[in-house]
């Protein structure tokens, strides 16, 4: 048996060798080569990729932490003032008291709805205001509503003269808030950029902004009160 | 003078010494290719392993810097919050609703000699109106500006007179509907 062997690999050695070397890179390719080759490929790419997402980390937390937190916070918090997160009651009637005396009006109704109208994050809710003034300084009224730093819309007018130079007047005002929502992005969320307008109108509102909160303290003098002395 | 050789050995000896020099061609390009091949095999596994290595810096940088961004994630929600606010602010400070333009358009457009009882505007730009005068050209101007003045035909879409009547005073009494654009 052993003899018969040897005679067997000594008449084919040549073609016995060849095929083991052949055999032998074949299964040093498929187990070893090629799926080193294709796992470097492929680490690669994701290497390249994982650059790219640190690269624009990098550039985010650095332009998060260009912002002042205390600046920023103040922005934020005129934002809210202006359009707030929730229904302001309180406050909305010391402006719309305000609004009124600043423009000649005299308040006569004010009716405030608790219901909320809009959609989705755009929420608004209603006061029916009714007024007398002059009719000069209607137009002026409303301008005022609408200039004003708090959002408010006038939803319709109804006016009739009272008399002469007077108008009685009644606004259906949509007052607008809007809840804060709970999604503020992810890690890999870019950060919004600001346009000019905004930038520019982020930096009126500080200026507008105090008469928002005047409002409440200016309306006392603003409005007759009654005999200063009730017993005379 | 020229050597003469005379090769004593078998021709079966020379065949194979000549098959095994064959093999011995063939045994030494066989091992300088399994040589390769390891060589290869070896480097790729090299190459791997400092990949690897690499990748580990590469994660641990990663982990790094979304931590910092994790840490900022306060002054991220407030330009969220903030741009979200000024979106709308933008839209609508000083921007005049549709029932005040129309209102003011009117306000613009009846002259001072009509005098006006009452005024309805609602949401969508739908106005009533209830003017009185002595004056019958007066009515007539104003039905005029409203409707066939160039500048103002393409304001209003609709106009109707729902009613005109002469008091027993020679007070004359309109009821306009108009509907802006």
């Amino acid at each position: 048996m052993k003899k018969d062997l040897f005679k067997f690999y000594q008449t084919y050695n040549i073609y016995i060798f060849s095929g083991v070397i052949f055999f032998s890179c074949i299964i040093l390719i498929v187990f070893v080569i090629y799926p080193q080759i294709t796992k470097l490929l492929s680490n690669q790419k994701i290497e390249r990729e994982v650059l790219k997402r640190i690269d624009f980390l990098e550039v985010k937390a650095q332009a998060l932490e260009g912002y002042q937190s205390e600046d920023l916070s103040s922005k934020v918090k005129f934002a809210l003032v202006s359009y707030p997160a929730d229904k302001d009651f309180a406050s909305i009637i010391g402006i719309i008291q305000n609004l009124s005396a600043s423009s000649g009006f005299n308040i006569v109704i004010l009716d405030l709805s608790t219901s909320s109208q809009g959609t989705g994050a755009n929420l608004s809710y209603n006061i029916k205001l009714e007024a007398i003034g002059p009719v000069k300084r209607m137009q002026g009224f409303l301008d005022n509503i609408e200039k004003f730093p708090r959002l408010i819309r006038v939803n319709s007018i109804q006016t009739s003269n009272s008399s002469g130079d007077s108008i009685t007047i009644s606004l259906s005002l949509d007052i607008l808030y809007s809840p804060v929502g709970e999604d503020f992005g992810s890690v890999d969320s870019p950060i919004p950029d600001l346009t000019e307008r905004e930038k520019e109108l982020l930096a009126k509102l500080p200026g507008l902004a105090p008469s928002l909160t005047s409002g409440l303290s200016s309306t006392s003098s603003a409005l007759p009160r009654g005999k200063s002395n009730p017993f005379e | 003078m020229s050597r003469i050789t005379i090769n004593l050995l078998p021709v079966e000896f020379r065949i194979q010494e000549l098959k095994r020099a064959k093999f011995y061609k063939i045994q030494s390009i066989g091992i300088a290719i399994i040589i390769s091949f390891i060589f290869i095999s070896a480097l790729s596994i090299v190459l791997r392993i400092l990949q690897s290595q690499s990748v580990s810096e590469i994660a641990n940088k990663l982990d790094s810097q979304q931590k910092r961004v994790i840490d900022l994630k306060n002054t991220q929600a407030s330009l969220i919050l903030l741009k979200n606010r000024l979106i709308t602010i933008e839209q609508y400070l000083g921007v005049s609703s549709r029932s005040s333009e129309v209102y003011k358009l009117l306000a613009n457009t009846i002259s001072p000699s009509i005098s006006i009882s009452s005024v309805d505007v609602n949401k969508i730009g739908e106005v009533t109106v209830l003017a009185a005068t002595s004056n019958i050209a007066d009515l007539d101007d104003l039905i005029n500006k409203i409707a066939v003045n160039e500048g103002n035909m393409d304001k209003f879409i609709f106009l109707s007179v729902d009613s005109l009547s002469r008091s027993s005073d020679g007070i004359y009494r309109l009821s306009l509907r108009l509907k802006a654009k």
